[in-house]
């Protein structure tokens, strides 16, 4: 990747997650850290697909779901990058009427694919969206992005051996594997791992990267897109929870919460301050 | 001459499907309990069967939807409450035309007993938004009420009795809309999928001993007709309602509400109650939850005894 690309989504994940503690400023505490450790994920791949307000209609599209719906924030501020409304409206943010919730909403909020915050539904929706086009003959591709902890539920399993039942080459699940979930680590509130070996057994084809490096994040979507193997496809990003601000990262209170005062300008200047 | 509303499920799929290229169907590995097996054979590439994973086969639907199918999506009534929050979610949430069948309603699967009974779903599915919801009185009247859905947006659940119900000869019924069958001044009976044959033989009954009873048939919960209810419980002494279903949240509970908020007196209730369920056969499973065709009458009786002046006749 050019170097000057490089440094345009260096700059734009810093504005992403200046976004969201600005959404967190104006409507209190807010899932901060599973929020920041997915926000180079989110850039690299929407810097690669073709998602934005003029096709969004289009059925043959690459699609987007955010099973873990918790990161909205991140998303949200992509979607506003991407045009889909207007830069006012993050800070809107959970406020009533506002067309962004807490969740994403497909009925109220332009870009979103479909419905998540109860988790663990994401991957099924793409399993449904992937098995329509190879039905149909399409390659477009299906990118799901799950949490590690989000893992512990039933329902994506039964995805992972559905989408490798059918052969879904062109559905690309990617977990932001932060080590943290609510109420600790994954490894000791629920040990899943190792979890390239089960995504293996699963039929899946693992990739494995450095969530917070952008080259190399940019490097495996495409490779796993052109990735002619008929199987889908994992990537698990290893990534930091709360990423970006010294004093949040790998902490398990990041996960949710409310910086007021210093802590609030600490972070913000962290980031490179107000712009 | 009896049949079975799920009967009919498959070949209401086979006439839609050569219509409307876009429907799909999937299920549960209840393929050939929904019998939805004829549909399989002649659309192998329309017919995905997820195995035994009732919340993925929601979300399956659900993406389906999203690229822009119709997806019928079919289990037993009983396993829809198993991917729920699925349904709440990927479905309703963002109002996608997936419909959903449940089949073996009510207490219909008698012999496999409570845990294969559904008596929870309409407490469900009615308080979901955008829902179009069907509960037929017979194979007749699924045959005509199914097909109508699939012209409407939105998510629609499909309530079959598995009963071999009598076919019941009636006016072909309109989505949407409750019916008439049988006018009466004296009291009002509800009924809704399997009880309402049941109530038509009770007002038979009735009818020996001087009762006039006016039966209404709900074969679509949702959207609901409430005029009908209300201009026929201003005209009778009361409202009995029927069902096969928990009394709490379902069809006697939507009755209530609406007859509440009309100002009319609160229905007698006719439905299950706590209960998960039993296993026997079905006409005694009917009749030990207090819904058979005797029991109706009995309770029609002991309202407007109870309405009666001393010494008045019926
Ligand atoms: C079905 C469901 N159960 C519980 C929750 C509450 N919840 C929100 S986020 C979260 C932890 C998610 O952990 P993980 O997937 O690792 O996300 P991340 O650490 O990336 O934020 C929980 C339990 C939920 N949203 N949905």
């Amino acid at each position: 990747m050019e170097k000057v690309v490089t440094s345009l989504l260096e700059n734009q994940c810093r504005q992403v997650r200046k976004d969201i503690l600005q959404m967190m400023k104006v409507s209190g505490p807010t899932h901060l850290g599973g929020s920041f450790s997915s926000v180079e994920i989110l850039v690299a791949l929407f810097h690669l697909i073709d998602y934005a307000p003029h096709n969004f209609h289009a059925r043959d599209r690459d699609h987007f779901i955010l099973s873990k719906g918790h990161a909205a924030p991140a998303f949200y501020s992509l979607l506003a990058g991407k045009g889909f409304f207007r830069r006012e409206d993050l800070l809107r943010f959970r406020s009533t009427g506002s067309p962004l919730k807490g969740h994403p909403d497909r009925l109220t909020t332009p870009g979103i694919e479909i419905a998540t915050g109860s988790l663990g539904q994401g991957l099924s929706v793409g399993v449904g969206l992937a098995l329509a086009g190879k039905k149909e003959g399409k390659s477009f591709k299906t990118y799901v992005l799950l949490g590690d902890g989000e893992l512990d539920e039933g329902q994506v399993w039964e995805g992972m051996a559905a989408a490798a039942h059918y052969g879904l080459q062109h559905l690309i699940a990617i977990v932001d594997v932060n080590g943290l979930q609510l109420d600790g680590p994954t490894d000791r509130i629920m040990n899943l791992g190792p979890l390239p070996e089960k995504l293996r057994a699963f039929g899946w084809q693992v990739y494995q990267v450095d969530g917070h490096d952008l080259e190399k994040l940019v490097t495996v979507f495409t490779a796993a897109a052109r990735d002619p193997f008929p199987a889908p496809k994992a990537i698990l990003a290893y990534t930091v929870k709360g990423k970006g601000v010294s004093f949040l990262e790998g902490r398990v209170e990041s996960h949710s919460l409310a910086l007021d005062g210093d802590d609030f300008s600490r972070a913000l200047a962290e980031l490179g301050g107000v712009k | 001459m009896l049949s079975s509303p799920r009967d009919v499920l498959g070949k209401v799929l086979l006439d839609i499907a050569d219509e409307d290229p876009n429907l799909v169907v999937l299920t549960a590995d209840l393929g050939r309990s929904c019998r939805i097996d004829a549909f399989a054979n002649r659309f192998p590439d329309r017919f995905f069967d997820v195995g035994i994973a009732e919340q993925n086969l929601m979300g399956i639907a659900a993406g389906f939807a999203l690229y822009g199918f119709i997806p019928v999506a079919c289990t037993f009534a009983v396993f829809t409450g198993r991917a729920f929050d699925q349904i709440r979610q990927s479905i309703a949430y963002s109002n996608l035309p997936v419909k959903i069948v449940g089949t073996h309603s009510g207490l219909s699967n008698a012999k496999d007993g409570a845990t294969h009974q559904a008596l929870f779903d309409l407490a469900l599915f009615l308080n979901l938004p955008h829902f179009t919801i069907l509960n037929p009185r017979d194979a007749d009247d699924a045959r005509t009420l199914l097909p109508q859905t699939f012209n409407r947006p939105g998510p629609a659940y499909f309530r079959l009795s598995r009963e071999e119900l009598p076919r019941l000869g009636t006016p072909p019924p309109t989505l949407g809309k409750g019916q008439i069958l049988r006018t009466g001044k004296d009291v009002t009976i509800a009924a809704t999928g399997a009880m309402v044959w049941r109530s038509l033989a009770a007002a038979d009954q009735l009818e020996r001993y001087g009762i006039a009873a006016e039966v209404l048939s709900y074969s679509t919960l949702k959207p609901f007709d409430e005029e009908l209810l209300w201009e026929s419980a201003q005209k009778t002494q009361g409202v009995i309602t029927v069902e096969d279903h928990g009394i709490l949240g379902g069809f006697g509970s939507q009755i209530a509400f609406s007859l509440g908020r009309h100002g009319l007196p609160a229905p007698h209730m006719m439905g299950t109650w706590e209960t998960l369920g039993d296993t026997g056969s079905l006409e005694d499973l009917y009749r030990l939850n207090g819904l058979s065709v005797e029991h109706i009458v009995r309770k029609v009786e002991s309202l407007l005894n109870r309405q009666r002046q001393p010494g008045q006749k019926h």
